[in-house]
């Protein structure tokens, strides 16, 4: 906002203002433009106050900016260090007053360092930080490759014949003695041997439908190799004498 | 950033992975598909006890001289035929006494080892003359070259004893 003065020139009403300490700042750290830069220049050429503010707001802000700089103050380690050395003068629940164990009294008082060197803070919690990234992707690596063997074996457990080769021979009511078949009746030794043989030809399944019939491992010339014959044997006539 | 880093890690260690049905489809349909048909071999025996002894047509069979088949003293070749048996339809095998051997193939099992020979799940049932069935149903598991038999139905004063085998 301006005003006009008498003889129509326009007048700024902070020309005759002393600058304030934030225009002081402003000027210090090279802020400050235009007009309001030439005026707080003039006033602080002619005031020594002015200067010695001015002097002193430099000087504070040169300290400021070179321990900023030099170290990096670590308030966290700090506080926790005078924690540890200050006594415990709180008020205890009467429990903790019980005798505590020998090797827990004789226990050398916590110390504590700080996690961050001065100078190379930065990069030893970058270092620390990484490492840990490693230990995640290597967990996560283990889980996939151990997740990837299950799957696995469950897809080879999956690929299983559904039907298991040793499966327990299905063999129809067997009694050749009260069959009433014209034929000769086999003999009654050698039927179903089929424990420790090679039986050659599994018998997957089998329906007699209405007739009496036996399935027989018939070994075979080379005895030693315990092989086998599969032979299905049935009476022609119908259980029961049916036709 | 460590998410996504998570997620194609755990992606790649699941690509790697076979899909269990989809291999098993594929392992199982590879040699079936190889062997859609198989040539099979029947012979067709008649057992009696005439005293003629065994038909040298038949060849070397010691198990003939063993039970069961010891309970009749001779046996003569009625037919030996070859054929190729697969899973489309049974093949059909006219027998001496009308009745009717229908042969399928119904599977063809791979070996789980190498050195093992893979297995043929053969399917087989007879039909007597006028429809009526002597063996609904018999499916056995046969390697390449073993011989089963099936015997038993009545013809000319004797039995008539199959025998049926997958040619290597």
């Amino acid at each position: 906002m301006t005003t006009k003065s008498m003889n129509g020139g326009a007048r700024d009403p902070l020309a005759k203002r002393p600058p304030t300490d934030l225009e002081l700042m402003l000027y210090a750290d090279g802020e400050l433009e235009g007009e309001r830069l030439r005026e707080v220049k003039l006033a602080i050429e002619k005031d020594a106050t002015l200067r010695s503010k001015l002097t002193a707001l430099r000087l504070a802000s040169e300290i400021v900016r070179d321990d900023a700089l030099a170290t990096e103050v670590d308030l966290t380690d700090g506080i926790m260090a005078r924690i540890a050395a200050t006594p415990d003068t709180a008020e205890r629940d009467p429990r903790d007053a019980a005798p505590r164990p020998k090797a827990q009294e004789e226990r050398p008082p916590a110390k504590v360092e700080p996690l961050l060197r001065p100078g190379v803070g930065k990069v030893a919690a970058k270092g620390g930080a990484s490492n840990d990234n490693a230990r995640g992707i290597f967990a996560l690596t283990a889980v996939a490759v151990a997740a990837a063997a299950a799957m696995m074996i469950w897809g080879r457990m999956d690929s299983a014949p559904t039907r298991p080769q040793n499966a327990p021979v299905a063999v129809a009511p067997t009694t050749p003695e009260t069959a009433p078949a014209p034929a000769p009746v086999p003999p009654a030794a050698a039927p179903a041997q089929e424990s420790e043989t090679d039986v050659g030809v599994e018998v997957a399944a089998v329906d007699f439908g209405s007739r009496i019939g036996t399935i027989f491992y018939v070994p075979t010339e080379a005895a030693p190799s315990n092989h086998t014959t599969t032979v299905v044997w049935l009476a022609d006539d119908p259980a029961g004498g049916e036709q | 950033m460590r998410l996504a880093l998570y997620g194609l890690l755990l992606a790649a260690g699941l690509t790697f992975v076979p899909g269990p049905s989809v291999a098993n489809a594929q392992e199982a349909t590879a040699p079936a598909q190889a062997a859609a048909a198989v040539s099979a071999e029947v012979i067709v025996l008649h057992a009696t006890n005439d005293g003629s002894g065994i038909d040298p047509k038949i060849g070397k069979m010691a198990e003939l001289g063993k039970p069961p088949f010891s309970s009749y003293n001779s046996y003569k070749l009625l037919d030996r035929s070859k054929m190729s048996i697969d899973k489309a339809s049974p093949t059909k095998i006219k027998l001496p006494n009308d009745g009717v051997l229908m042969v399928s193939l119904k599977d063809v099992i791979s070996p789980k080892k190498k050195d093992e020979q893979k297995r043929y799940v053969i399917g087989a049932s007879i039909q007597k003359p006028g429809g009526n069935s002597f063996l609904p149903l018999l499916e056995v598991n046969a390697k390449a070259g073993e011989t089963f038999f099936v015997a038993g139905q009545n013809h000319k004063g004797g039995i008539l004893v199959i025998g049926i085998k997958v040619n290597p």
